[in-house]
């Protein structure tokens, strides 16, 4: 699974680069997130716009993602699909993440609020 | 795949396919394609392809205990406002001989503390109906209907 970072301003903007995060790839995703993250500062942004579904293996990864992150940091979602939406809902997680309509709404909320 | 249909017959198909976690997103497509009266990238195929995942994934993971190339058998058969799903596997027995009641996972916890599982079987409840598991032998068997009248208040196509 690739991931593709992207330094916008203070927000790291990280792009999974793949239509599925599951069973098959949570521990994978969940390392290449460490490595990605481990010298972050400020917010990180999980653009999730080529992700077409996730299963429970994948939202456990990507809470696990969260948890891993060192200073408290939060981990922002951007671009949910329908069906990525749906699970997020139906497991109440979309009361734990940040979620924003898209990368750039993400990152301009920054600029917006000073 | 699909066995012939007569006018105002039910549709129905089986799918034999072994376990794999590698394979399973390719396995889901070809469930939803042999679903006649579901649209692609409709809400219910979305509420379907997670159903599956997480059916499947959980055979693989616990019945087979991550071993590939065991056997997954799943019959489907479309009724008027439902999809039908009949899965048997030979894995281990679900603990206790029941299946998991999908209760919600206590997210009142602070961040470090958040739970990383105990999904699945919540997403199986709340997507499904008639729920029944049983053990016939060496054979697991898990049953359940998809209502083809979305239900869940997701957002999505509405008809």
């Amino acid at each position: 699974m690739e991931l593709q970072p992207q330094q916008i301003d203070d927000v790291l903007v990280i792009t999974v680069k793949a239509r599925r995060i599951d069973a098959a790839v949570a521990i994978q995703f969940k390392d290449a997130m460490r490595e990605l993250t481990r010298d972050a500062r400020g917010r990180i942004v999980l653009d999730l716009n080529q992700v077409d579904f996730i299963d429970s293996s994948g939202l456990g990864a990507v809470v696990a993602a969260m948890k891993q992150l060192e200073n408290g940091l939060q981990l922002e979602l951007a671009a949910l699909s329908p069906t990525v939406d749906k699970v997020f809902r139906l497991t109440r997680m979309d009361s734990i993440f940040a979620i924003h309509d898209d990368a750039a709404s993400a990152v301009g909320e920054l600029r917006k609020s000073g | 795949m699909n066995e012939r249909q007569l006018p105002g017959e039910r549709a129905a198909f089986h799918l034999h396919f072994e376990s794999n976690a590698f394979t399973v997103g390719e396995v889901i497509d070809t469930i939803l394609r042999g679903i006649q009266g579901v649209a692609p990238d409709s809400e219910v195929a979305g509420t379907v392809e997670i159903v599956m995942a997480e059916v499947i994934n959980n055979i693989i993971e616990h019945a087979y205990n991550d071993r590939a190339g065991q056997p997954i058998e799943v019959a489907v058969t479309e009724t008027a406002g439902t999809v039908d799903f009949h899965f048997r596997d030979r894995g281990r027995p679900m603990p206790l001989g029941v299946h998991p009641s999908g209760a919600q996972p206590d997210l009142d916890v602070p961040c470090d503390q958040l739970p990383e599982g105990g999904f699945g079987w919540m997403l199986i409840h709340r997507l499904t109906s008639d729920l029944r598991y049983w053990r016939d032998g060496t054979m697991n068997h898990l049953s359940f209907s998809i209502s083809t009248n979305e239900s869940t208040g997701a957002q999505g196509h509405r008809h």
